[in-house]
């Protein structure tokens, strides 16, 4: 019988069951990891952020509150946990040292692993950053756009600009890279 | 990128410091709440003392009546309750620490 990973969560949260947890972590790390990867443009750094999402999660010091899915409130704190590093980083360095751009993340991840959809993330890479992040949440997590506007921190009607906004700035690109037939 | 048991075993570790971090917020709150409970009480007794002493250097004729006569019996009693406050304190953050010790190693 299939449960919903609020159910899971919940059940996690009552009695710390190690399989619910691994359930839940076989289920998001891999879509997580790509959202942060295109925030913060390196895979190791994608990879703390989602452990430490998934740390905030486990330990209860963010509170779920059930007005969202569990997804979305996850995503939402890996985007706040991203930004913030992104912060601290520039504030050290005054630049942003270790990005990969123009590298789609390693090919092990699942959901590269089609030519097509690395192709598309690599051209996602080279967009706006709200432009990547709303497409993104959209076409690969296939979110809704009230899910997307929860994790973005942004109003719904917000979404559907950057959307359509991201999907002119992406078939230019995707014609740039070659794919001549590229649709909004 | 680390495998499912190694990225579990790091959420845990990471879940583990998140929490005690938490509590260590708790207490230092809860610490600084009750001194300055302690300091309001104190400034209102001290407030209060002039009518204390008056009533005790009354007692002229006993012993120790030196300390108690009203130019000194308000240090004195703002003394007395000083170092029971510094007891009291030093016995909670013994236990909060005992208490925290205790969750950690659990």
């Amino acid at each position: 019988m299939f449960e919903t990973d609020e159910t899971i969560y919940r059940r996690f949260l009552l009695g710390g069951s190690e399989d619910d947890l691994r359930l839940l972590l076989e289920r998001h790390r891999e879509g997580l990891t790509l959202f942060l990867h295109g925030i913060v443009h390196n895979l190791d750094d994608a990879e703390e952020l989602m452990l430490d999402a998934f740390a905030v999660a486990a330990s209860g010091t963010s509170r779920f509150s059930g007005k969202s899915s569990f997804r979305t409130w996850l995503f939402a704190i890996g985007r706040k946990l991203a930004v913030s590093h992104l912060r601290r980083q520039r504030f050290r360095s005054g630049s942003l040292e270790n990005r990969d751009d123009d590298a789609a993340p390693a090919p092990e991840l699942t959901l590269l692993r089609e030519e097509r959809n690395r192709q598309l993330y690599i051209a996602l890479g080279r967009l706006n950053e709200d432009y990547r992040q709303i497409l993104y949440l959209l076409y690969f997590e296939e979110m809704s756009h009230e899910e997307a506007a929860r994790v973005m921190g942004k109003t719904v009607r917000q979404t559907y600009n950057l959307a359509h906004r991201g999907r002119q700035a992406l078939k230019e690109t995707l014609e740039r890279m070659g794919f001549d037939h590229a649709e909004p | 990128m680390r495998n499912l048991d190694e990225q579990l075993r790091e959420i845990h570790t990471r879940s583990e410091k998140l929490k005690k971090a938490r509590r260590d917020r708790r207490v230092l709150a809860l610490g600084g709440l009750l001194t300055c409970a302690c300091l309001v009480l104190i400034v209102a007794v001290s407030l209060s003392l002039p009518s204390f002493s008056d009533a005790a250097a009354a007692q002229n004729s006993r012993y120790g009546s030196l300390i108690l006569a009203a130019p000194y019996l308000g240090y004195v009693i703002i003394g007395i309750l000083a170092f029971l406050l510094g007891i009291c304190v030093t016995l909670l953050c013994v236990h909060l620490a005992r208490r925290g010790r205790e969750a950690e190693d659990l």
